[in-house]
């Protein structure tokens, strides 16, 4: 029913792309590699971010091999611009893959102004271009059928610890990080370039997808070594990779992949250096804590947590700082702070389980029999089939306390804030 | 309280269990041991043993052993079953049947319940004796979510304990851990100091699951792990019938420390029987 709906969402597609191209203005004498360019880059500018429009649909049906090819053509002519508008006496044309184009034409195909043109500076449309990519990733995509949009590499999909099936290496996130490599003067100092890749990130951890994630990641280590929530993403992969729903199907692989212990050390190391950067840095700091508990650094832990607990905002980032802290006070030894810190997770969210499993459980390690009775009569009373909304601990792995959305929010403003000056 | 192990039940006698099934109390006078024996001579149950055929030794020290007779106290079956989005199908059917096969087994006065798993822990039904409400609560399970086994492990010792009886906890599973907020070694800690035994079935990727080794290590029950879930409902019968074969042997320890982890040994003399029975026992507070 899904893969109908799929296919009859993209002939729909198909159609509107056929009528679109039909009103193009394309002249007959134009090569296609020109043809092909103009076209994206009226998509690249039509675009309105973070909407399923048509400009995104039609970015959505091109294969690797059609992106490989616009990408080189595209910094062609962004050279050509540079090295002809600089000069005092400029020509009126120049020949690119036996075509000759004015330069007119060039800059007008390019959108870019005569500065921009003079500069060589396409980094304008390079970052529209992959808000366009990442847009087209997380919407489009998924509606398309069969592999449209994959590389030639798969990766596994996985529920509940099982394997399920393939999953893509989506070609739209590879491209968007060659279009922002090219952003001048240095995509490192980019704001804009720095906020795509938190967001992108952000949405691809929040969605499970540890196959894209992980090159964007490392890209993103190389431009941003420093940066705090550069830092904090990258910790948060290592440490959902080490959780249990991924090292299950490690375990049921028999891959010889770095065990657990190894992404948690990673974690560790990660989000300690996001709260030395950002010490107001509150999820990190929960995180952080969590990340040592399971390590069993367990003093550190509490220390951690301790401080988090204090600034945690908002009710999730509050139920899991008390919720790691009763576990950490637990293992040093203060059940009774434990007790207190469980108690206060459980009054954020009155449905969540895992504090009243672990007030039961902690009665019933002190030998109070009847009060872990009394602790799990209310965990076996609360309604059933409630989950994620009722126990935050149930979506840990796949929540962060500024979403995807308002990333990409605020990414949409950047970008506006400076196509404006 | 002198806090000798959560798992001792206080009563006058052990015999004395059988009476007050319904309404347990705890005493800080008397203190009591049982331990869930299984006994086999060539693989088979070995029957009609009796007190004095026993030798217990707690951390070394011989006990004085009395011996429950099984007919005299009542069986709490708690079934701790996967119901994950992966149990589905004739997997599910299965189950269903499996457990059926149980419920259709048991006695006047036996009891059960189930606790079903998948992203959270939820009671189908608690500890009855109407094994038709069981039923009804099992045939309307929608397989859906994650995997909670270390959390309903807990739940299922914790559901088995709420009553006097001898706790039997059947636990099936196809599946790793995904989704559980206790930890192994939490878990396996109250499960040393509990009556509860624990059997569990694997299935698939369970089977690769070292908790259910060690939970039913620690609580003297048994793993099974099977290829296909059509043999479950051969697999549960075997578990119920093992069950009933079994000795409850209590004493009130002597000589031996007031915490700590106590090594037990148990033996029946002048017999090479194998002895199936929970290694030790943990007394006292967290350690």
């Amino acid at each position: 029913m899904r893969r109908a709906a799929s296919i009859v969402a993209a002939l729909a597609v198909v159609m509107a792309c056929a009528s679109v191209h039909a009103k193009a203005p394309a002249r007959a004498e134009d090569p296609p590699w020109l043809v092909r360019l103009s076209s994206y880059l009226r998509n690249v500018r039509e675009h309105e971010p973070g909407t399923l429009d048509m400009p995104a649909r039609l970015t959505g049906f091109m294969g690797e091999a059609d992106l490989d090819d616009l990408r080189a053509d595209l910094f062609s002519v962004v050279a050509i611009c540079r090295r002809e508008f600089g000069r005092r006496l400029r020509p009126a044309a120049v020949v690119y893959r036996d075509t000759t184009v004015q330069l007119t034409d060039l800059r007008q195909t390019l959108g870019l102004t005569e500065t921009e043109a003079a500069q060589g500076d396409v980094s304008r449309i390079l970052k529209r271009a992959a808000v366009l990519h990442a847009d087209v990733a997380m919407l489009v995509i998924p509606l398309l059928p069969g592999r449209v949009g994959c590389s030639s590499y798969a990766s596994l999909v996985v529920r509940d610890g099982n394997r399920i099936g393939m999953g893509c290496i989506d070609i739209h996130w590879i491209h968007s990080r060659h279009l922002l490599d090219a952003v001048i003067p240095d995509p490192a100092k980019d704001e804009l370039v720095r906020r795509w890749y938190v967001a992108s990130a952000t949405y691809l951890l929040e969605s499970g997808n540890f196959a894209n994630a992980k090159p964007l990641l490392d890209h993103a280590r190389l431009l941003f070594r420093s940066d705090a929530e550069i830092l904090f993403v990258r910790g948060y992969y290592h440490e959902a990779f080490a959780s249990p729903p991924i090292q299950t199907v490690v375990v049921e692989s028999g891959s010889n992949h770095r065990d657990a212990r190894s992404s948690l050390e990673e974690a560790e190391g990660l989000y300690s250096r996001a709260v030395k950067e950002n010490p107001l840095f509150v999820e990190a700091r929960v995180r952080h804590g969590n990340v040592l508990s399971l390590l069993g650094r367990h003093q550190d832990a509490a220390e951690e947590l301790r401080l988090a607990a204090a600034a945690a905002k908002g009710p999730e980032l509050r139920y899991y700082a008390e919720l790691f802290l009763g576990r950490a006070e637990e293992a040093v030894g203060n059940p009774s702070a434990a007790r207190d810190h469980y108690r206060q997770a459980s009054a954020l969210y009155p449905e969540a389980q895992s504090p009243l499993l672990a007030l039961t459980l902690l009665a019933r390690q002190l030998g109070d029999r009847a009060g872990a009775q009394d602790a799990m009569r209310q965990v076996l009373a609360l309604p059933a089939g409630r989950e994620p909304e009722a126990d935050p601990w149930s979506r840990y792995y796949r929540w962060q306390h500024v979403d995807f959305k308002a990333r990409f929010k605020g990414l949409y403003s950047r970008m506006l804030e400076e196509e404006a000056r | 309280m002198t806090r000798l192990a959560a798992f001792l039940l206080a009563a006058s006698s052990a015999t004395a269990l059988a009476a007050q099934a319904q309404n347990p109390t705890f005493s800080s006078k008397v203190e009591v041991v049982r331990v869930d024996v299984l006994v086999t001579d060539g693989g088979k149950p070995l029957r009609g043993l009796r007190a004095a055929d026993f030798e217990v030794f707690d951390n070394g020290v011989r006990q004085t052993v009395d011996l429950v007779s099984f007919e005299q106290l009542p069986l709490n079956v708690v079934f701790t079953f996967d119901l994950s989005s992966s149990i589905v199908g004739e997997r599910l059917d299965n189950l269903r049947e499996a457990s059926r096969t149980v419920l259709d087994g048991l006695q006047a006065g036996d009891q059960a319940a189930l606790v079903m798993f998948n992203t959270k822990v939820v009671v189908g039904s608690g500890l009855t004796a109407r094994t038709g409400l069981v039923q009804t609560a099992i045939d309307r399970a929608e397989p859906t979510g994650d995997t909670s086994l270390v959390d309903a492990s807990f739940a299922g010792m914790m559901v088995a304990e709420s009553d006097v009886g001898r706790g039997l906890v059947i636990v099936f599973s196809d599946g790793l851990d995904t989704a559980s907020w206790l930890r192994p070694k939490a878990v396996l800690d109250v499960a040393k100091r509990s009556d509860a035994v624990v059997y569990a079935v694997s299935a698939g990727l369970a089977s690769k699951a070292e908790f259910l080794g060690d939970i039913t290590d620690q609580t003297g029950g048994r793993l099974f792990k099977i290829e296909s879930t059509r043999s479950l409902s051969d697999v549960f019968l075997e578990v119920l019938g093992e069950f009933r074969q079994r000795y409850l042997l209590s004493y009130s320890p002597a000589g031996v420390s007031q915490e700590g982890w106590h090594q037990l040994t148990v033996r029946v003399k002048g017999r090479r029987a194998t002895v199936r029975a929970r290694p030790g026992y943990l007394a006292g507070g967290p350690m």
